[in-house]
């Protein structure tokens, strides 16, 4: 009796968020798109090794959109992926932002700071980790409605894990894949090794053991 | 082969084996809420418009707004059913 009550209570306030939302809209001639997109923000790394591994259309099953700042661009031209990056902005796939009020960019400023200063990171110059505290910047905005942040640097996320930001790496959205079939332990793991032989710094053992564990799955 | 591309800050440590899969494990809970909510939320917003123009005319009947209408009602059911399904059960 109490497990069906606590089951009643379970779905009573999914229901009454949904419903004061959603018939609210609806009774204000609210629009009949139903599809709610998923949206995500990213910062280079993570979009620079699904390039790497030709594993774009991974990110492409799980996301609609993907939120980047505008202060990667250079960083894509940088690694080459200048026109791959061009391509999916024109696709919709990717929204760059360039609109950054004067307090968000001190925000970036001051997480770029933090970043630089992390224990964990060997780039000590703050203006190197700019994008992607603009990327975490970016996360806050309520309005672009972002579900996770794709990082990968270890000083990146720690900064990001402080602030509540909810993130995923390359690695874990693989896995993710693996998971759910749409990728074999094989396939991640021949991913993470073109990542690394075009320069990403994923250890032969960080591969290995993940391929182990995914093939004990 | 695919394409060649500089590698990205080659110099910063990247996550652990632990991390990735914390990583896919919290990002999986996150999209399925995600979805579970947007199932819902189609639920609602696509009800066939004769069934959401009687709710309409019910709540407008009864002087309330549809949300309230069906708050009330699921309320009601929850009441009525979740103690009888659990003696149901025991």
């Amino acid at each position: 009796m109490s497990e069906v009550l606590r089951l009643g209570d379970f779905v009573g306030i999914i229901w009454l968020d949904f419903i004061h939302e959603f018939a609210s809209e609806r009774e204000r001639g609210g629009t009949m798109n139903s599809s709610q997109l998923r949206v995500v923000i990213s910062n280079t790394g993570p979009i620079i090794s699904a390039l790497q591994c030709d594993h774009m259309h991974i990110l492409r099953q799980f996301y609609d959109v993907i939120h980047i700042p505008a202060s990667e661009l250079p960083e894509y031209e940088k690694h080459g992926a200048g026109q791959e990056i061009q391509t999916l902005i024109e696709s919709g796939f990717i929204v760059v932002h360039d609109d950054l009020t004067a307090s968000e960019k001190e925000a970036a400023q001051a997480i770029a700071e933090e970043i630089s200063i992390s224990p964990v990171s060997r780039d000590k110059e703050p203006s190197h980790h700019y994008p992607e505290a603009e990327a975490m910047v970016l996360m806050s905005r309520t309005d672009l409605e972002a579900m996770e942040l794709l990082v990968d640097e270890l000083a990146a996320r720690e900064v990001a894990q402080r602030q509540g930001t909810a993130i995923v790496g390359f690695p874990g959205i693989l896995i993710r894949a693996c998971k759910q079939g749409l990728m074999t332990p094989e396939q991640v793991r021949d991913a993470l090794q073109e990542c690394q032989r075009q320069g990403t710094h994923y250890s032969i053992q960080f591969i290995e053991e993940i391929y182990d564990r995914l093939r004990r799955f | 082969m695919s394409k060649q591309y500089a590698p990205h800050e080659p110099e910063e440590e990247v996550l652990s084996v632990e991390d990735a899969f914390r990583d896919a494990e919290r990002s999986e809970a996150r999209w399925r809420a995600f979805e579970r909510e947007e199932y819902l939320r189609r639920v609602l917003i696509e009800l066939p418009e004769p069934a959401y123009l009687t709710l309409e005319e019910l709540a407008r009947r009864q002087k309330q707004t549809v949300p309230r209408l069906i708050e009330r009602v699921i309320g009601e059911l929850l009441v009525t059913f979740a103690p009888s399904a659990g003696a149901a059960e025991s």
